[in-house]
């Protein structure tokens, strides 16, 4: 019995892990975003804006912009994975406060 | 109940809880892969290697648990868990100390914990395998000794 005990183990947690893991919905929603671009020749290029690579993580916090009133990134963004915000999903556009 | 007894006890009870733990976060971060690579792309000292660690830590988490499912690898398995445990905690002191902007790398549940919580829980885990390798070690001393005297126990 003891034997097969390690097991029971094994199962309970898989059964754990199908039960807590939010799946696609769960992809670092709320995350925010500074544009590498900001205050750079081309800031305000729609491709560079709508370009997911111009942007870097930087946590889920709000982000606190100074400067001239143009984009320094985005908040309340989804992850796409890579590091990246997914602009096929909702986020907010931050520019100076 | 005798002293072995209750050292068996608590040396099983460590292992099923390492079962537990390392199946939960390897399956977690298996399913949730792209969350787990992409936390580790956020992390400045690791994401070069983003590719190679979201598989391999899973991988080397689920491969633990395969050894202390077998009582003849268990021992192994502790080992392996000490190493892999004390990885993640000087990882997570390291983020604590100089990173300002911390992502979770953590699985399932477990990313609901603050990056101190998770040292805390990371060094409790640690010290309930230091106390499982040692108390193993004395044991097999403790039979070594009687076996080579040849005096009745």
């Amino acid at each position: 019995m003891k034997k097969y005990l390690g097991i029971f183990v094994v199962m309970l947690a898989i059964t754990a892990s199908a039960f807590t893991v939010n799946h696609k919905d769960a992809k670092l929603a709320g995350s925010s975003y500074t544009y590498n671009l900001y205050g750079q020749p081309g800031q305000n290029n729609s491709s560079n804006l709508n370009n997911p690579a111009n942007y870097t993580f930087v946590g889920t916090s709000s982000l606190s912009c100074s400067g001239s009133i143009n984009r320094c990134g985005v908040e309340d963004a989804t992850d796409d994975g890579f590091g990246h915000p997914d602009f096929t999903k909702s986020y907010t556009i931050r520019v100076r406060n | 109940m005798k002293k072995t007894e209750l050292i068996n006890y608590s040396n099983s009870l460590t292992c099923y809880l390492l079962i537990f733990l390392f199946t939960y976060t390897g399956i977690t971060k298996l399913i949730d892969h792209s969350i787990f690579k992409s936390s580790i792309l956020q992390s400045s000292i690791i994401s070069n290697y983003a590719t190679v660690i979201s598989l391999s830590i899973p991988l080397l988490e689920l491969s633990i648990v395969v050894m202390l499912v077998f009582e003849k690898y268990r021992q192994k398995g502790f080992l392996f868990s000490l190493l892999l445990m004390a990885a993640f905690t000087i990882y997570i002191t390291y983020m604590i100390l100089f990173i300002p902007h911390l992502p979770c790398s953590c699985g399932g549940i477990l990313k609901e914990l603050s990056w101190s919580n998770h040292l805390l829980f990371n060094s409790f885990v640690i010290l309930l395998i230091l106390v499982s390798l040692l108390s193993q070690n004395k044991h097999k001393l403790f039979i070594a000794i009687n076996r080579t005297s040849r005096k009745p126990v």
